[in-house]
């Protein structure tokens, strides 16, 4: 720091002069850098990247349950076009690009990243092989009934409102949130200096753990790990250890590393190992195009094909193999090589913890 | 430190009296700068000078600084004590202190042999604009309490207290919260502060407390503190040598350096004179560098590295990659700055002092580690070769060779500017294409180019040469600019001798900033070093009343125009360019008769390349401790209550 006496000045301080003169100030670059700095990890932090504890949302998330609600564009009302939906959320709360705003609602339609979506979409919303929801002018969205819930009272004065971007309209800064949506359906979330990861939990451990808790108060983490046993993923599949979950549930942050759901038939002539739950957050055509790549690289013997049989039944992943080979150790080594597990680094991190 | 204590009587009489003190309160910038954060630490930089130059000239070598629970800040050393006799004036020695302004012991040639706070505005500027001030002073015999008041209206009696045997000051105040909105003291830039000064002064311990909520303690005691310096400094850095440090004494002037080399292209020399920094060089710099030149040359021909008839190396190639600190202390008899400010060194005398220690012991360093000094040589050597190859490559692209390819790369982006003078000639980089439509339509098109950027570029902190050539965006700004880019960029090359950011007001624009200054500061720093980097200011708000309209820049201008207009006004909050027309955009933010630019400086390097590796870097645990530290979480928006006063 130089010891100087010289002033500096800064923009704020100078006198209010409304005739202007040209004028340079000058200030340092790391002061600038600071300045410029906290005011965007404050935004990204505050009010993009992280939830509020109290009803686990995203303000864009937020923005858009609010938008449909006080539009009537409620579960028991017909669908209405996502685009006046994305429309309404930007002129009204959210003035950021159309794109960001319609992923977002895509996002919370969609039934295998999230538990219970909070949007009920109709038509294309995307698939589980990443595979991109359709254009917002063909899609059609309305709040999904468990939605109600978490807004419900929310017009009698329940929570703290404040004015919009352009202060014509006031948005509601948290909702009442009659079920604890952050860990029901999870969250993750990347900031400056901080991020948050949070798996989703079953509804019904999540209340009566909820509803336990009310009633004792100083109940150990043994207790509730009775009824909230761990995540609940949307996509299922198999969670290896528990260690992860209690060093989490204890620390806020822990792993939990998740396998899919395999069967090995014995057909005639070969044997088959049927995938059937694939990790939650794992795309499948890029899981199936790995168990192919080890094919193709003759990196384990045995292996006849690879194919994605999934359809309107549900997932199902079939990889062959010569009846002699050893279908379990098949089985590890392609767990291992492929895009299997999900690491859960959890960070409880929200924005009012 | 002093070999001999100059005058042990700091007394009462040694305060001289320059003249009085309320203009202080009423412009406090023109006294501490400004009124924000900065200015807020400038009143503890004030009181923590006073208490190091006590130990700077021997007396005590312990600081100890307290952040204490009601926003208070106390600075207290163990050197003589602050004189409690009384004043020529009549009044007591403290009181002088403390309330007139331009009093200080280091205007005559009793109290100090050496000093850092020779403009002595110190104690009294502190007083001016604090609610209270409380000093306690212990003389070796009695312990003394003197209390100021009210931004030192108000004067407590000097009260004995007690008796001791311990020597020393203690000030403790409270900033006044009217003058300073932010009044929350950081503790790591008082941390930071307190290292640079341990670092300078060898065995000095500075104790930081903070007995705020979040309780925590540093302290910084160094005994070779410059070696300290520069591997604090080059942390990031692959070394080529150790550090090497050294002290040496010539003509009555203690010289203290350390340096060494790493395997980046930069130079960064930090220099100090009585533990200020100075920014801008000055003599003992000049010495210093003037030192490696001829040092290195003669060894090169010693050694037979240079030959008879090659050239001698140039200073800037011998130095590419030199991280140097050197501090020189200098007896007040002969200390002389250039300027008004303190921030560059005058004294004839440092040069040959300087040159002769660095001289001496640089020689000896390379006579004794031959191998080392051998690739130092051949690295000299190359960088000269590098930077004759840079600039005839600019050159060629400047006469034809390769410059269609610069120019496909630019055309369909860059608007073009009509004059051919560089040094009139401004480039806006303008965040987004809906602004840049603007900018075009608005701007003045004889000088002025802009350049749209699409989205956040990338972010340079942690990238390589060949990654910023390939990014799309910035090889486009690389060719617009035509002047190189890493070690050989050339600042006066530049085709356009203006660079300024244009961003929305918004939190996205400030990102983008810090982007584009990252990349800067990485990638083009000499551009940063010559002033030419600029930030537009775009106004903030504009307020309408009945066909008379304003554009204004800060919340104090909207509150003052607010008073003036009294009622019946509308206000606009712009957030971002693309809400203005191109006629607004000129008149408001590029129209050189009315703008108002923000410069970037490089004023402190080591603070600089602190905090662009801390907050830009890809460490996001020093990212999150800085936030903790230094953003405040609070959703403050009053603009709601004032919009319309129909």
């Amino acid at each position: 720091m130089p010891r100087k006496k010289k002033s500096t000045g800064s923009p704020s301080a100078k006198d209010a002069m409304f005739e202007r003169q040209p004028e340079v100030v000058e200030r340092p670059l790391e002061d600038i850098l600071a300045d410029r700095f906290s005011r965007y990890s404050k935004y990204i932090i505050q009010e993009r990247a992280l939830p509020d504890a109290r009803d686990g949302l995203k303000p864009v998330q937020r923005r858009i349950l609010w938008a449909m609600l006080e539009d009537g564009n409620t579960f028991n009302h017909p669908y209405r076009k996502s685009a006046k939906t994305v429309g309404n959320v930007i002129g009204n709360y959210h003035p950021h690009g159309d794109t960001s705003v319609y992923d977002a609602l895509v996002r919370l339609s969609q039934d295998w990243k999230i538990r219970w979506p909070l949007i009920d979409m109709q038509g294309n919303n995307g698939s589980i092989d990443d595979d991109p929801a359709a254009a917002m002018r063909y899609t059609e969205a309305r709040l999904s009934r468990i939605s109600n819930f978490l807004m419900e009272d929310i017009d009698k004065k329940t929570v703290e409102w404040s004015p919009n971007f352009s202060d014509e309209k006031m948005e509601p800064t948290v909702f009442p949130a009659r079920y604890p949506n952050l860990l029901v359906n999870g969250i993750t979330g990347i900031a400056a200096g901080y991020a948050t990861n949070i798996p989703p939990h079953n509804l019904n451990e999540v209340i009566d753990g909820t509803i336990y808790r009310i009633s004792n108060p100083d109940c150990s983490l043994d207790e509730m790990m009775k009824i909230i046993k761990g995540p609940d993923f949307p996509t299922g599949g198999i969670v290896m250890g528990a260690d992860g979950i209690r060093q989490a549930f204890t620390s806020g942050k822990g792993r939990v590393m998740v396998r899919s759901k395999t069967e090995i038939e014995d057909k005639k002539t070969i044997q088959q190992i049927v995938i059937t739950e694939i990790p939650y957050e794992v795309v499948k055509s890029n899981l199936v195009k790995r168990m192919d790549d080890i094919r193709f690289d003759q990196k384990v013997d045995g292996i006849l094909d690879v194919r994605d049989e999934s359809d309107r039944n549900g997932l199902r992943i079939v990889v062959d193999i010569k009846k002699e080979a050893n279908a379990n150790a098949i089985r590890d080594y392609r767990e291992d090589k492929s895009p299997y597990h999900t690491f859960d680094n959890s960070y409880l991190r929200t924005v009012r913890a | 430190m002093a070999e001999e204590k100059t005058q042990s009587n700091y007394g009462a009489s040694d305060i001289v009296i320059l003249e009085g003190l309320d203009a202080v309160r009423k412009r406090p910038g023109m006294y501490i700068g400004s009124t924000d954060k900065r200015g807020l630490h400038h009143l503890v930089w004030e009181v923590l000078d006073n208490a190091i130059d006590e130990a700077l000239n021997g007396f005590g070598n312990e600081i100890i600084i307290t952040l204490h629970g009601d926003g208070s800040v106390s600075v207290q050393d163990f050197g003589r004590g602050m004189p409690v006799g009384k004043h020529p004036s009549g009044k007591s020695a403290l009181e002088v202190i403390f309330t007139v302004l331009h009093a200080g012991g280091k205007f005559g040639s009793g109290g100090y042999k050496a000093s850092g706070g020779l403009h002595g505005v110190g104690a009294s500027v502190v007083n001016a604009l604090s609610d209270f001030v409380k000093v306690q002073v212990n003389d070796g015999k009695n312990s003394w309490e003197m209390d100021f008041s009210d931004g030192g209206r108000k004067v407590g009696k000097l009260k004995k207290i007690g008796t001791t045997s311990k020597t020393g000051s203690k000030v403790t105040f409270l900033p006044n919260p009217d003058i300073f909105k932010e009044n929350r003291f950081s503790y790591s830039l008082i941390c930071e502060r307190a290292q640079e000064d341990a670092f300078l002064l060898k065995g000095l311990k500075i104790i930081v407390r903070d007995e705020r909520k979040n309780k925590r303690e540093a302290k910084y005691q160094y005994e070779d503190g410059l070696k300290a310096f520069i591997e604090e400094v080059n942390e990031d850095h692959t070394p080529l040598t150790p550090v090497i440090s050294f002290e040496g004494e010539s003509s009555s002037m203690k010289i203290q350096a350390a340096f060494q080399y790493c395997d980046n292209y930069q130079e960064n020399i930090y220099s100090f004179a009585n533990m200020v920094r100075t920014k801008d060089g000055g003599t003992h710099e000049t010495g210093l560098k003037q030192a490696f030149t001829k040092t290195f040359n003669d060894y090169a021909r010693r050694n037979g590295l240079l030959k008879e008839k090659d050239k001698s190396l140039e200073g800037a190639d011998i130095r590419e990659g030199l991280s140097a600190v050197l501090h020189i202390t200098i007896p007040e008899a002969l200390l002389q700055f250039e300027g008004q400010t303190k921030e560059k060194l005058g004294s004839p005398e440092a040069k040959s002092a300087v040159d002769a220690v660095i001289s001496e012991n640089l020689k000896y360093f390379l006579e004794e580690n031959r191998v080392v000094a051998d690739s130092l040589v051949r690295k000299a050597v190359r960088a000269s070769q590098a930077r004759a190859a840079a600039r005839k490559a600019r050159e060629e692209i400047r006469k034809g060779k390769g410059k269609s390819r610069a120019e496909r790369l630019i055309s369909g982006k860059l608007v073009h500017a009509q004059s051919k003078d560089a040094s009139k000639k401004e480039l806006y980089l303008v965040e987004g294409d809906s602004a840049g439509g603007s900018a075009k339509q608005g701007r003045d098109s004889k000088y002025q180019a802009i350049l749209p950027l699409r989205g956040k570029v990338l972010n340079t902190e942690r990238a390589a040469l060949s990654a910023v050539e390939k990014n799309e965006e910035l090889s486009t700004i690389i060719h617009t600019l035509g002047a190189g880019v890493g070690s050989s960029f050339s600042a006066e090359d530049s085709n356009y001798y203006k660079v300024i950011i244009m961003t929305d007001a918004d939190d996205d624009g400030a990102h983008i900033q810090n982007l584009l200054l990252t990349f800067f500061y990485r990638f083009m720093r000499p551009l940063i070093e010559a002033g030419m980097l600029y930030i537009a200011l775009p106004p903030l708000f504009r307020i309408a009343k009945k066909g008379e309209e304003y554009y204004l820049f800060s919340n104090e201008e909207l509150e003052e125009k607010k008073k003036q207009l009294k009622s019946g006004y509308t206000v606009n909050r712009y957030k971002g360019l693309g809400e203005m027309n191109a006629s607004q955009l000129w008149d408001t933010t590029m129209n050189p008769e009315t703008r108002t630019l923000l410069r970037v400086r490089l004023e402190d390097a080591r603070l600089a390349e602190k905090r662009v590796s801390e907050l830009m870097g890809d460490k996001a645990e020093m990212r999150r401790n800085w936030i903790e530290e230094n953003v405040v979480f609070t959703l403050e928006d009053d603009f709601a209550k004032e919009v319309v006063h129909a």
